[in-house]
């Protein structure tokens, strides 16, 4: 099964769910909590760690901290093989769960925290450009120096310090 | 001596005087004649042929010698003639020969002097094209150490921008995205 169907089938698990919106929000937290993770990763990548190692100590560290709901769709996951897809199954899960309440996800990157206001902001300003609700998805990196980046879909808008240093740089190199 | 003086005297005048004294005796003038158309005979007769037929061989043999001579000349005229031809012969042939040494050597001269022009060229050619090569890559370094520059002091300015910038540089993004098209 590709990790597109596997996503849709965990979006399915959790729209049925009594407590979808927290359940779908711990799935997400831990999915980017591990993929921000590295040595996590590494873990989840090496084959000679047996699949019910991996779960054990998913188990160790989630289980006092997520519902069981979500700490089994956790399992589920690394069970059927797909610790090495965690970040596009992040990224899936998100759109699809954006796309059954009728929104777009928006991949937002920026090198502090946006506050409420922003992100209301920002959720305005692209619903007014793209017609339709926006759900945003955050991550914050200071490696990007300062500005804001937005992904929906295809369209990317891209505000970051980083880009636009790279863009200048390159501009500069190709004289 | 003085007995022999005396007989000549005798026969003196026994002989006569004048114009007796002049003419042969009869017998004697016969004789002659005789004697004359004796021997005249045998010179017609056998003499002068020999002598013709001598004359006349020699004269062909002469003639003989002049045909000769003459082939013998033109022979040599000929041999002369194919020298003549065979020198000039040899002498085109020579001087074609030097015509297509000399061309040779012309083209030989040409091929060189067109080699060594584009040899040089070449050289000439390459001399700019490193100049141009070597420029380049300074150009290209200096850009490259004027972009990392340039992108070190906006990393180290941007390093440093307080929360209340990074704020603006949201809020300013989020503004020009609503009024973009």
């Amino acid at each position: 099964m590709g990790t597109e169907s596997f996503s849709k089938g965990l979006v399915e698990i959790i729209s049925s769910s009594d407590d979808s919106v927290k359940i779908e929000e711990e799935f997400l937290q831990v999915l980017q909590v591990l993929n921000s993770n590295t040595e996590a990763l590494d873990v989840f990548r090496n084959f000679g760690i047996p699949a019910d190692k991996k779960i054990e100590a998913i188990s160790s560290i989630f289980s006092k901290r997520v519902t069981s709901m979500t700490l089994d769709l956790i399992t589920l996951t690394i069970s059927q093989g797909y610790a090495d897809n965690l970040s596009d199954i992040e990224q899936q899960v998100s759109n699809y769960i954006a796309e059954k309440r009728g929104a777009a996800l928006a991949k937002v990157i920026s090198a502090v925290e946006l506050n409420d206001s922003t992100q209301n902001d920002l959720k305005a300003a692209l619903k007014s450009k793209l017609g339709r609700d926006i759900e945003l998805s955050l991550k914050v990196d200071s490696s990007v120096i300062g500005g804001i980046k937005v992904s929906i879909g295809e369209r990317t808008f891209d505000g970051l310090l980083s880009s636009k240093f790279s863009d200048i740089q390159t501009v500069l190199e190709g004289r | 001596m003085t007995l022999n003086l005396n007989v000549f005297y005798a026969e003196a005048e026994e002989a006569g005087s004048g114009v007796d004294l002049l003419l042969p005796a009869t017998s004697e003038l016969v004789a002659g004649v005789a004697a004359f158309a004796i021997v005249f005979f045998f010179v017609w007769k056998w003499a002068l042929p020999a002598l013709n037929t001598t004359l006349e061989e020699r004269a062909a043999s002469i003639e003989g010698q002049i045909e000769a001579a003459e082939a013998t000349k033109a022979e040599a005229e000929a041999t002369k003639a194919e020298y003549a031809k065979l020198v000039s012969d040899a002498n085109s042939e020579v001087q074609k020969i030097i015509d297509e040494g000399k061309a040779a050597a012309e083209k030989v001269k040409e091929e060189i002097i067109d080699q060594a022009r584009q040899d040089a060229e070449a050289i000439v050619e390459k001399a700019k094209s490193d100049s141009e090569a070597e420029k380049e890559r300074l150009s290209s370094e200096i850009s490259s150490q004027v972009a990392d520059l340039s992108l070190a002091i906006s990393q180290k300015v941007a390093a440093s921008m307080s929360e209340k910038d990074q704020q603006n540089l949201i809020d300013k993004f989020i503004k020009d995205m609503e009024t973009s098209s």
